[in-house]
């Protein structure tokens, strides 16, 4: 173990893969700060660079880019709550609150630290733990993901600091708007309404965009009481830093995030985004103050941001591992791999283990670059909060658009996001809040598939969810959740009505 | 009231998806066609429709008397003055009457973006967008709404066309 760090140390640190890291976190910080121009757009584009640049130096690269774009969604999601990815749509529930109250510096300090802490427990965990791991993801068949992503859409209903009856409701209006294109165990088409664009389904970015970006923009263009976002002009220190009590108080939800995101950042595909979300439930069901999530809790950015950091390391473990990539972004990676005629698997521990203990460390390198690169930058950020309103929204507007066109150079997307911002304004007044509904929407489809496959293995029969020792569990652990949940508000109601 | 608008909605909403969902082959639960899954999530969101009219508003859950609505930001303003007013989350407000132009300005930005961009390429997609978006605001005046149109003109060229190479040429056709 101690050679294979010290192996992948002298790789990382010789100055042409340092180099790379570099350039890759660079690029993909600034490119994830534009709110729709994700990681994979940012890692489909450079791919052709790095065929120039050797296997290892290339890999760093895009891995450098996935990192750093990540982080600069968090940085978007926190000041102009617009998610950069998925699975930063739960940071902006209490990040952007944090910044409009003056501490969007000291939100996005805790965001980065959090990250940083959680890709150093995802690389420590991956290192010890990648076989067992592995076996976790391989006992995992259609039934554990299904109750999984239940008990994960009940986490998100809790968002809502509204009545639960909306958030489940707000929920469920995401699932419909997932059921929106082409069934994949049938191919019909469904609820298209005869447009060939919608045959895909609503577009994921789209819908964020719109739910979160559009809305705010209808909701706050031209209206006469909004001046800046902030409205003290003293940003002062704690503006800037977290107070030394709030990094204490944040250690157990980074901790916990931490660990969330680890075991589900190894499941393909949804990881990190329901790793963000069971996160954010985590750490509201176990404050000493609940009430303040939604409000601009820290423990509320802290947490999901561990989880995400954490869950993207733990990603790359099926890929590299097994040679199953998670997601998009990974079967691009795999590609890279490919092209450099390195087959990723079991085999590649061995015969390429300092590409891969290299890569190991570099994550490490990558993202401490990332923290020293945003420290000075987060002046910057908190001056562009002083702008006033009226000259960044239309700023913000012209993002969405692009960001949302760059996804498929496809003009219909934008009118898509539109509509969509004109009926998520619609809901947000009705009290249906928008992250629920992309949580919903996101799993929607997942889950019907899943449901699905795991009924047409036990031909129909419904006990298949509950005898499964894991999928049982998680079961268990969601009716568990919505009991200590009621039991709370009863107790919570009563006592209101008895001083009341 | 609220209350009502939001229940009536999930009702019609989960009615329309259900009755829809008839369209597609429903099958059997050992082996669900496509109509399966939104005919059950149509049921369920008229069934949540229905709870949420029929039972007593839960004031419990948000002591802070907000009247309803969905806010981000604490409202209990204070004599620290450091977050009142500012920016908050749709429907928070019930200050003075914006009127029509802003909504006009910010879909018209859009179309514009559409319009612009098939037809003009990127310079001309990005100077109208923002543009537009900007006079939808009332406070901005024309010198402003140029100006910052021109600015993220440049920053649009500079890193979406060079950066990023966006497919959308500067100028021209599509």
């Amino acid at each position: 173990m101690i050679g294979n760090i010290a192996l992948g140390l002298s790789t990382a640190f010789a100055p042409y893969a340092l180099a790379c890291s570099f350039a890759g976190v660079l690029l993909g910080n600034l490119i994830g700060v534009l709110p729709g121009v994700g990681a994979l757009a940012t890692i489909s584009l450079l791919l052709p660079v790095t065929w120039k640049l050797d296997p290892t130096g290339a890999l760093m690269m895009l891995a450098g880019i996935y990192y750093g774009a990540s982080f600069g969604g968090a940085t978007t999601s926190i000041l102009l709550n617009l998610p950069g990815t998925p699975s930063h749509a739960v940071v902006c529930v209490d990040g952007h609150p944090l910044a409009v109250k003056g501490r969007a510096g000291a939100a996005i300090f805790m965001a980065m630290f959090a990250s940083f802490v959680g890709v150093c427990a995802g690389i420590v965990l991956m290192m010890l733990f990648s076989p067992l791991l592995v076996d976790l993801a391989l006992l995992f068949g259609p039934a554990e993901y299904f109750s999984l992503m239940m008990a994960g859409l009940l986490a998100a209903s809790t968002l809502g600091n509204r009545s639960i009856l909306k958030g489940v409701a707000a929920v469920f209006i995401g699932l419909a708007f997932g059921v929106v294109g082409t069934d994949v165990n049938s191919g019909v088409v469904r609820f298209a309404f005869g447009l060939p664009d919608l045959m895909d389904g609503i577009s994921l970015v789209a819908l964020a965009m719109a739910l979160f970006g559009v809305c705010d923009i209808l909701a706050n263009a031209g209206a006469t009481d909004v001046g800046t976002f902030v409205r003290s002009r003293r940003i002062d220190r704690s503006a800037v830093r977290p107070g030394r009590g709030e990094m204490r108080q944040c250690s157990g939800p980074i901790a916990r995030g931490s660990l969330i995101g680890s075991a589900l950042g190894i499941l393909p595909g949804v990881g990190g985004v329901m790793a963000s979300f069971m996160s954010w439930a985590a750490e509201k069901a176990v404050s000493k103050q609940p009430q303040e999530f939604g409000r601009g809790a820290m423990a509320g950015v802290a947490g999901p941001e561990a989880a995400n950091s954490s869950a993207a390391i733990t990603a790359f473990i099926p890929t590299l591992a097994l040679g199953i990539p998670g997601d998009a972004i990974m079967a691009l990676m795999l590609g890279a791999l490919m092209i450099h005629n390195i087959v990723p698997g079991p085999m590649l521990l061995t015969e390429h283990a300092a590409m891969f203990w290299g890569l190991i460390v570099s994550f490490w390198v990558g993202n401490l670059l990332l923290l020293l690169l945003n420290i000075p930058l987060i002046g910057i950020w908190v001056k562009l909060l002083s702008v006033p309103y009226r000259l960044i929204y239309p700023v913000v507007l012209f993002l969405v658009c692009v960001g949302v066109y760059s996804v498929n150079s496809n003009f219909f997307d934008v009118w898509e996001v539109l509509v969509l911002g004109v009926l998520g304004y619609l809901f947000a007044v009705l009290g249906f809040q928008p992250a629920p509904m992309i949580m919903g929407f996101v799993l929607g489809p997942l889950i019907e598939e899943n449901f699905r496959r795991a009924l047409l293995l036990s031909h129909g029969d419904l006990s298949v969810f509950a005898v499964r020792p894991l999928s049982g569990a998680f079961l268990l652990a969601m009716v568990v959740m919505l009991v200590v949940v009621g039991l709370r508000n009863m107790r919570r109601r009563r006592r209101l009505a008895g001083s009341g | 009231m609220q209350r009502y608008g939001s229940g009536a909605i999930l009702i019609v909403l989960g009615l329309a998806l259900a009755w829809k969902s008839l369209d597609y082959r429903i099958g059997v639960l050992a082996r669900m066609g496509p109509g399966f899954f939104p005919l059950m999530l149509g049921v369920v969101l008229a069934v949540l429709g229905l709870l949420i009219l029929v039972l007593p508003e839960d004031r419990t859950v948000h002591p802070v008397a907000d009247t309803g609505r969905t806010d981000g930001t604490d409202r209990k303003g204070g004599a620290d003055g450091t977050h009142d007013g500012g920016h908050t989350q749709p429907a928070a407000r019930s200050g003075p009457r914006r009127g029509l132009r802003p909504w006009l300005g910010v879909v018209l930005a859009f179309a514009a973006f559409v319009v612009f961009g098939r037809y003009g390429g990127l310079i001309p997609a990005t100077f109208a967008t923002v543009l537009i978006a900007a006079l939808a605001d009332r406070d901005n005046g024309i010198a402003a709404a140029l100006g910052l149109a021109a600015a993220v003109t440049v920053f649009s060229v500079l890193v979406f066309h060079y950066l990023i190479h966006l497919q959308l040429p500067l100028f021209g056709w599509r």
